[in-house]
């Protein structure tokens, strides 16, 4: 069941890098969107300056090294941000043939809270561990931030690398998040609380921004989803 | 601004070339022939649909039920919550008006003769029971019930379904050629496509522009009953024209404008007429029937629609039978192309509910409505309507309102409803042929929608006048037997289709033939950030 779904978007999840001399430096993670070479991630891990680029992995049903020293990358540019919801669409420079599945971009309108869904995301590129993870999550809670942004709370704890990645829903198989940071209930309060809380602030709740932004985006750079 | 777009509007044209004129050219063809040689092409037709119901009906009888268990394994399989359009579709239609355009385009018009015919012609002869007795009244509604229920609507949501999925969910064009994708590949936009899509073009111009020219035919002989109109070919033709030009005026209305609100007017008329005959008629006896012929049928079922007539020897299935899986299977790229331009959004497990068990359930309470009436005036009343049956079809559903109080009242409905019927074969009939010859396009320029819906009308006219309305439908009617072929095709593509779309799907770059540059990894303690996130 989840294997199938980790099968069919694990192609389309990619490292995001930036050129550093002649080495490379990990941001992050990304998704295909569409076949002209379109990606999406999120703003915040992606310099304006340095030449980007993104690199896939062999995601087979092997077992694979869990870190490439050398990397083969395509080069790739910021086309768009949207700072406000934190999002960013990627370009690839070059002209590259791929297939995708068909309808694999949906909405977060029609999730509901408790539905079953598989976080992935290159979760430690930065420590060289090129493997892409999957966590197995369901929605915790649907909220609205307090700049009025659409998103999808669910519980497993992410990790650095994670961003940019994408959230599926295992019901329709279709991706209805970004993948953006962990939640924080402290940096999340409107109030400020003292800190004396007995649980503590450590949460397992992560957060995903609603992938329709993702697609008003592509809208904006006249592209539908695939 | 407004003016240029409407201008655009009208004279642009948007045809796939080859299957337009290629199309136009054969009907062309076909009518002249007609024309020419008369008799001799009935003769011809009439032989090939004789031949092939002798020699071929095993096939149909195959094909049909092989249909029918695919369908239903599809809407108890994993593949039934997959929507048309993709997960996030929204249906076009309302599901009522969806039903009514569904009906009104599948059978409507046929139900309305053989409502009451059919039921009798088995009554008074079938090879299954000795005529005229209680098992033979049984055994009539059970035959009628397997001609028009789950077998037709099983091929037309095949075909419907295969449509759909191949236009709204992998992006091919609107086109019966699609429906190959996934055993030609891209072979279907050459001339395998061409040709399985004139052929699609033709056999439907042909089907509905026949019993458009014949169902003109019936309508006149109702109004000659009625009111005394007399039977002439100047009649039938300003018939024609009537219906044309209320079929066109709808079809350049478009789907929502035109086709939906007749067939809802359609749908509300006939609702009419039926509870009309269910009150006035034999209430109870209808009520009784209806829930006693269905159980029958089901129990029946597996036997009835399997029989091949093997150890009888007698050939009473290749006349009724036989002839109506070919005639579904023939019309059902008609059917079906329209079926799945109106079934966006819906859930393929909604979708064969709302194509497969719905029209079937109402068929069943339409049939049983009238044909109850009439067995039920055969075996406890006058009994004289299996002899005016024999005799004149078209007058039956007359003979049977004469019946109840009323009777002007409610064959004047029926007359509407007759007509309306046509009109809305007529027009969806257009609406597709438009669609494949516009290469898939599902809103074809407003020309093209004028140019069939009078080509149809023109066809019919001219084949009135001439002569070759049987032949021509008889010839339509014989490419069921390559269409089933085509079905059972259609089974396999469909499922390889939804297989690969439910599970088979993943991301596959061709970076092998890119010149990417091989860099070294570093690790980094901790991970830069760039702006800082706005959302608390």
């Amino acid at each position: 069941m989840l294997g199938n779904v980790f099968q069919k978007f694990s192609g389309g999840c990619m490292m995001v890098f930036r050129r550093n001399g002649d080495t490379v430096q990990f941001l992050g993670s990304a998704f295909l969107v569409h076949e002209s070479g379109y990606l999406l991630s999120v703003s915040h891990i992606l310099p304006e300056e340095g030449q980007l680029m993104v690199v896939s992995v062999d995601t087979g049903t092997e077992f694979v090294p869990i870190n490439q020293e050398t990397v083969t990358s395509i080069p790739v540019k910021v086309v768009r941000r949207n700072l406000d919801r934190d999002i960013a669409l990627l370009k690839m420079d070059q002209d590259i043939s791929m297939q995708m599945p068909d309808h694999f971009v949906g909405t977060a309108e029609s999730t509901m809270v408790g539905n079953t869904v598989m976080a992935l995301g290159f979760a430690f590129g930065h420590q060289t561990l090129h493997t892409l993870v999957s966590m197995n999550a369901v929605v915790s809670a649907k909220i609205l931030s307090n700049n009025q942004t659409k998103m999808l709370l669910f519980d497993s704890m992410i990790h650095d690398g994670d961003r940019g990645g994408p959230l599926v829903s295992l019901e329709d198989e279709v991706v209805i998040g970004i993948i953006n940071g962990r939640f924080d209930p402290l940096a999340a309060s409107k109030e400020y609380t003292d800190g004396r809380s007995t649980v503590g602030a450590n949460t397992n709740i992560s957060y995903a921004v609603s992938i329709d932004y993702g697609v008003e985006l592509m809208a904006e750079e006249g592209i539908k989803p695939h | 601004m407004e003016n240029e777009e409407s201008v655009k509007e009208w004279f642009h044209l948007d045809v796939h070339p080859w299957v337009f004129f290629t199309s136009v050219g054969l009907i062309a063809l076909f009518v002249t022939l007609t024309l020419v040689f008369g008799a001799h092409v009935d003769d011809f037709f009439s032989t090939v649909q004789t031949f092939i119901s002798k020699y071929a009906g095993w096939f149909f009888v195959w094909t049909v039920n092989i249909v029918l268990v695919y369908v239903i394994s599809l809407l108890l399989g994993r593949f039934s919550g997959i929507r048309l359009g993709g997960a996030e579709a929204i249906p076009e239609f309302t599901t009522l008006s969806w039903f009514s355009m569904l009906f009104s385009a599948g059978m409507g018009i046929g139900l309305l003769f053989y409502g009451v015919a059919e039921p009798m012609f088995h009554f008074i002869a079938s090879p299954l029971a000795e005529p005229g007795t209680v098992e033979a009244a049984r055994i009539s509604m059970d035959l009628t019930f397997l001609h028009w229920g789950l077998h037709p609507w099983a091929i037309y949501a095949l075909v419907g379904l295969s449509l759909a999925f191949f236009s709204f969910n992998k992006g091919l064009p609107l086109s019966v050629r699609s429906v190959f994708y996934p055993v030609f590949g891209e072979k279907i936009y050459g001339p395998i496509g061409n040709v399985i899509d004139i052929m699609a073009t033709v056999a439907t111009l042909f089907g509905v522009a026949t019993s458009l020219g014949l169902g003109v035919k019936q309508v006149n002989a109702g109004l000659n009953h009625l009111f005394g109109i007399p039977q002439s070919t100047n009649v039938q033709v300003l018939l024609i024209c009537g219906i044309t030009a209320i079929a066109t005026w709808s079809v350049i209305r478009g789907i929502s404008g035109g086709i939906k609100l007749l067939s809802q007017i359609n749908v509300y008329l006939a609702g009419g007429l039926m509870l009309f005959v269910l009150l006035l008629g034999p209430t109870l006896f209808i009520m009784k029937a209806l829930m006693e012929n269905i159980g029958f049928y089901l129990q029946n079922l597996p036997q009835l629609a399997t029989w091949n007539e093997t150890y009888e020897a007698t050939d009473w299935q290749q006349a009724w039978t036989i002839f109506y899986w070919g005639w579904w299977i023939s019309w059902s790229p008609f059917v079906g192309m329209f079926i799945a331009r109106v079934s966006y959004g819906r859930t393929i497990g909604e979708f064969i509910k709302g194509v497969l068990f719905i029209p079937t359930f109402i068929t069943f309470i339409w049939i049983t409505v009238f044909g109850n009436s009439a067995i039920n005036i055969e075996m406890f009343g006058a009994g004289d309507i299996a002899k005016a049956v024999q005799e004149n079809v078209p007058v039956s559903l007359f003979k049977l309102l004469e019946h109840f109080p009323l009777q002007s009242l409610t064959s004047m409905l029926a007359i509407i409803v007759v007509i309306t019927f046509f009109v809305t074969s007529s027009d969806s009939g257009s609406l597709v042929i438009d669609i494949i010859t516009a290469g898939g396009n599902p809103d074809p320029p407003m020309i093209q929608r004028i140019f069939w819906a009078v080509t149809e009308g023109v066809v019919a006219a001219v084949l009135l006048f001439g002569g070759g309305l049987v032949a021509l439908q008889t010839a339509a009617i014989s490419t069921g037997l390559p269409f089933s072929v085509i079905l059972l095709g259609m089974c396999y593509a469909l499922h390889k289709g939804l297989a690969e779309y439910k599970e088979g799907q993943s991301f596959d770059l061709a970076v092998e033939d890119v010149k990417t540059r091989e860099f070294k990894t570093k690790p980094t303690a901790k991970l830069p950030t760039f702006g800082r996130r706005r959302f608390w």
